[in-house]
């Protein structure tokens, strides 16, 4: 064992979770841990004989922080509880979480293992897809806070926010199993008018083959009774739903897809049923029957959902649970809803700040990334306003809030802007919306056929009229209705666009719905965010800038050793820089962090300072002058030995890999814009992505971005905008495709149209192109499901139209269309990878 | 030819049968979740029983 561990020293990683390890100083059994989080987990692990845990799948363990004790206080409030709670019955009670963390078939195992821990945890099961666990537990002898508890000690915590405490019904679908949602209802449809299409085809059989004379009349009796008691369930049941759809719009005055379905299946089932029973003949029921199978199966294919991916977060959905009260020296948890202007309130390093507030502490790092897109950290003092959606960063600040939670700034926004056009294109329908010219293919192709429909079994009526044959009249009126229903025209789109967010789904381009594949089709112009969007958050590019000399090794030491102590967050990327290329073992003494302003301390004997140019300033006094800067939109941190002025770091953004070809590619085609919260300070790097500095846009607050959108559109162009944070949420949802992006998928996305993953940005263009593609196959279904219709509408304005025509081209035409557009999808799918492939080759070896 | 009769009535009764099973089990969540039991099923149960016993104490 320890000639393994002397041969794995060069490389280091963690026994839990597989991260490298920076010492041995986290060690256990001949195994080596990068934290104590994870050394942890494996001791609890280890301590209930569950280390076959690492025997499924390797590196299996996530990595562990620290957890605050106080952090889940909040569940021991009752009302809260009993929010989160699918089922208790005083001991026995049942509770379920979407725990984003889980990724691999020893997660499966460790929580479904969990009673083996603690037991009174009687039973857990997991579903990996939905990525929830579902606990029953005796609350006697445990607390729901203790399992929360307990499995974010293990790396899995629940993810636990106001909106699904708020609305506990939509996120607890797998507490109540024994009712349909409305999904599995829509299968449910599908079964029934399946298997009524598949039965009325039989029996139709030997009434088109034609029967034996003798036995004829009984049989046919029969048949066609059954044919009724099949076809009724399939009209009330499964196609109810099209029906009331159609007459909803139309008593709106609106012809949407549903419109020529309702007609045809009315027309159908009547015609069919005056048939039977006039004995005219067998009538289409078999027809009814496989278009409201075929139209099912569309609408099915159509509804795929990513069940772990929402799209509709809005702020709730950012904001914590509860938050610690203090009264007096009392702390005690209370919901963040039942905060109150001039509450005392504790806020811990990495919450969020609820409500707007003035801080209390002396001094408080708030990371506004979020909110406003600046990317770095800022200093607060005392009797200063905190905005809500800020972080703290470092040690815990006390605050007193001075607006409840509704009204604080970044609410107000988000009700007031980014909604306001939503509702207002809603309320008053004179105004048409500003994405009206985005109505999807189907539908306009859906209002002219309905009304050409009507014009053809109208006139072909009308024709026969005058030549005195009036039941061939009604025939041929009715037989159009019939032959023409649309539904070969309703699957081209849905399966080209249902197969098309499959495929898209697989390189983490997730698209809320099939509108959103038809929109990216069409756009003109693509707006992107910066801080977190094409920059990667938490990471900076540090870059050394030397007065006279570069750094040597022994002042980077001093350096190093002297920013350990600082949890500022520049203190934080200049520790990780400088730790690249060396370690020091110096001990600083005398250290000094004057807040805002920089660090100073004696290393080696040696006085070392680091800060900004208002720090030297006042420690060097007048020589300091010559390092006065007077463009200081970049940051800098100044480093200065024995009063020596050494030079400044200089702190980038790191833009995301393969940005530069991305946007080479777009701007060919597309009107780039950048919309940045932050200061001009990166346009000289953003100018080489962007073309030139009139498509850069600084210092944008969110209704700015909310706006510069607005103004996009009124050009008439289709605007798809990239953020991130809740600063774009506005300009998100007023884009025609919102894209949030994101580095954790599961974690944090405001409402957005495609949530992407931030690691597959730079394919962009590929996406679109795809898009575009599919567009087009939808465009060929349509043209190839028309042909179909003219053959049947030829029969059936002639009044020839016999039943077994109309049951076989219904059929052949919808299986037809499906074939092709899955096909021809997934042909352009496999260019996609093809593409991807080469690009990324040429793409991440050219850096 | 009559035999036709019998056949249709007990063939439609037994499709009927397995839609209202498919039906049935799609309520109660049998699809639901159509990933983990084949992930679950490869798990050694090292001690069977005690899981036994903890199951049938919270069905019971």
């Amino acid at each position: 064992m320890s000639s393994q561990l002397s041969s794995t020293q060069q490389n280091l990683t963690c026994y839990h979770c597989g991260d490298k390890c920076q010492d041995h100083s986290h060690q256990l059994d001949d195994k080596v841990f990068c934290c104590s989080g994870c050394q942890t987990v494996y001791q609890i692990l280890e301590e209930n004989k569950l280390e076959a845990f690492y025997t499924i799948d390797k590196k299996a363990g996530i990595r562990t922080e620290a957890v605050d004790k106080g952090k889940f206080a909040y569940l021991d409030i009752p009302e809260i509880k009993s929010r989160l709670i699918d089922f208790t019955d005083g001991n026995i009670t049942k509770v379920s979480f979407f725990v984003p963390t889980i990724h691999c078939s020893s997660c499966i195992w460790l929580l479904e293992n969990l009673y083996r821990i603690n037991a009174a945890i009687t039973f857990s099961r997991t579903d990996f897809l939905k990525k929830r666990i579902s606990i029953t537990f005796l609350e006697q002898e445990i607390s729901l806070r203790t399992i929360v508890e307990l499995l974010t000690s293990l790396g899995y915590e629940p993810q636990l926010s106001l909106d699904n405490v708020e609305n506990p019904e939509r996120n607890n679908n797998a507490g109540i199993p024994k009712t349909f949602t409305s999904h599995k209802l829509l299968v449910a449809k599908l079964a029934v008018a399946g298997f009524a299409f598949g039965n009325i085809m039989l029996i139709s059989f030997p009434e088109y083959f034609g029967f034996d004379t003798h036995s004829e009349h009984s049989f046919r009796y029969l048949f066609n009774f059954l044919n009724i008691l099949l076809a009724l369930p399939v009209f009330f049941f499964s196609g109810w739903g099209y029906l009331k759809s159609a007459y909803q719009n139309l008593r709106r005055g609106i012809l949407n897809v549903d419109t020529p379905l309702a007609l045809g299946m009315i027309v159908v089932f009547t015609r069919s049923l005056v048939d039977i029973f006039m004995g005219y003949g067998p009538g289409y029921l078999d027809t009814l029957s496989g278009f409201v199978f075929f139209s099912l199966i569309g609408k099915w294919f159509q509804q795929r959902t990513y069940d772990t991916l929402r799209y509709d977060r809005d702020f709730k959905s950012y904001f914590p649970v509860a938050v610690t009260l203090k009264e007096g020296e009392i702390e005690r948890q209370v919901p963040v809803s039942e905060l109150q202007v001039g509450n005392r309130i504790i806020i811990r390093n990495q919450e969020l700040v609820p409500a707007d507030s003035l801080l209390i502490s002396p001094k408080a790092h708030i990371d506004y990334s979020f909110v406003t897109g600046e990317s770095m950290p800022m200093p607060k003092q005392a009797g200063e306003n905190l905005y809500a959606g800020g972080r703290q960063v470092g040690n815990a600040i006390e605050m007193e809030v001075v607006k409840p939670v509704s009204q604080s700034y970044l609410t107000q926004l988000w009700n007031d802007e980014a909604f306001a056009s939503c509702r207002t294109c809603v309320s008053d329908p004179a105004t048409p919306p500003v994405t009206s010219s985005s109505e999807s293919i189907q539908n306009l192709f859906n209002r002219y056929f309905t009304v050409a429909l009507l014009l053809i079994a109208t006139i072909s009526g009308v024709f026969w009229i005058v030549q005195h044959d009036y039941s061939r009249a009604l025939n041929a009126f009715t037989s159009v209705l019939i032959v023409a229903c649309p539904c070969a025209l309703v699957l081209g789109s849905s399966f080209a666009l249902g197969n098309a967010i499959r495929i898209l789904g697989r390189y983490s381009f997730f698209a809320k719905n099939t509108q959103a594949i038809e929109n990216i089709a069409r756009l003109d112009a693509i707006v992107f965010d910066k801080t977190g969007t094409i920059t990667e958050s938490n990471t900076s590019d540090v870059e050394f800038v030397g007065y006279e000399h570069p750094l040597t090794d022994t002042q980077k030491k001093y350096i190093l050793a002297l920013v350990k102590n600082s949890v500022h967050p520049l203190s934080q990327h200049l520790y990780k820089y400088l730790s690249q290329s060396i370690t020091s073992d110096y001990i600083t003494e005398q250290f000094q962090e004057i807040s805002g302003k920089g660090l100073s301390g004696l290393v080696n004997g040696h006085q070392v300072w680091i800060g900004s140019a208002e720090f030297m300033y006042d420690k060097l006094g007048a020589e300091a002058v010559a390092f006065h800067f007077p463009d200081t939109q970049t940051t800098r941190v100044l480093a200065c030995i024995e009063g020596e002025y050494l030079g400044y770091f200089q702190f980038h953004n790191h833009y995301r890999k393969g940005l530069d070809a991305m946007n080479l590619e777009l701007s060919m085609n597309y009107d780039l814009h950048l919309l940045s919260g932050d200061n001009a300070g990166e346009a000289p790097n953003l100018k080489y992505f962007f073309k030139d500095e009139q498509h850069l846009h600084f210092h944008q607050s969110p209704a700015d971005k909310l706006n510069f959108i607005k103004a996009l559109q009124s050009e008439n162009k289709q605007v798809m905008m990239l953020g991130d944070g809740l600063n774009d949420a506005g300009a998100l949802q007023q884009s025609n495709v919102g894209v949030a992006v994101s580095d954790n998928i599961a974690y944090f996305t405001p409402a957005s149209d495609v949530i992407l993953d931030a690691s597959n940005l730079w394919f962009l263009p590929g996406f679109i192109y795809f898009c575009k593609q599919s567009v087009k196959v939808i465009k060929a279904a349509l043209v190839l499901a028309a042909i179909y219709n003219l053959v049947g509408i030829f029969f059936a304005v002639q009044g020839t139209l016999s039943p077994l025509i109309a049951a076989i081209l219904m059929p052949v035409s919808s299986i037809n269309v499906i074939l092709f557009t899955t096909f021809s999808v997934r042909y352009f799918g496999k260019r996609l990878e093809k593409n991807r492939h080469q690009l990324k080759t040429y793409t991440f070896s050219a850096i | 030819m009559s035999i036709i009769y019998i056949l249709l009535t007990v063939s439609l009764i037994m499709a009927s049968v397995f839609l209202g099973i498919f039906l049935w089990n799609l309520r109660n969540g049998q699809f639901d979740d159509d990933y983990t039991p084949s992930v679950r099923m490869l798990f050694d149960d090292e001690d069977i029983s005690t899981k036994q016993d903890r199951q049938t104490k919270t069905s019971g």
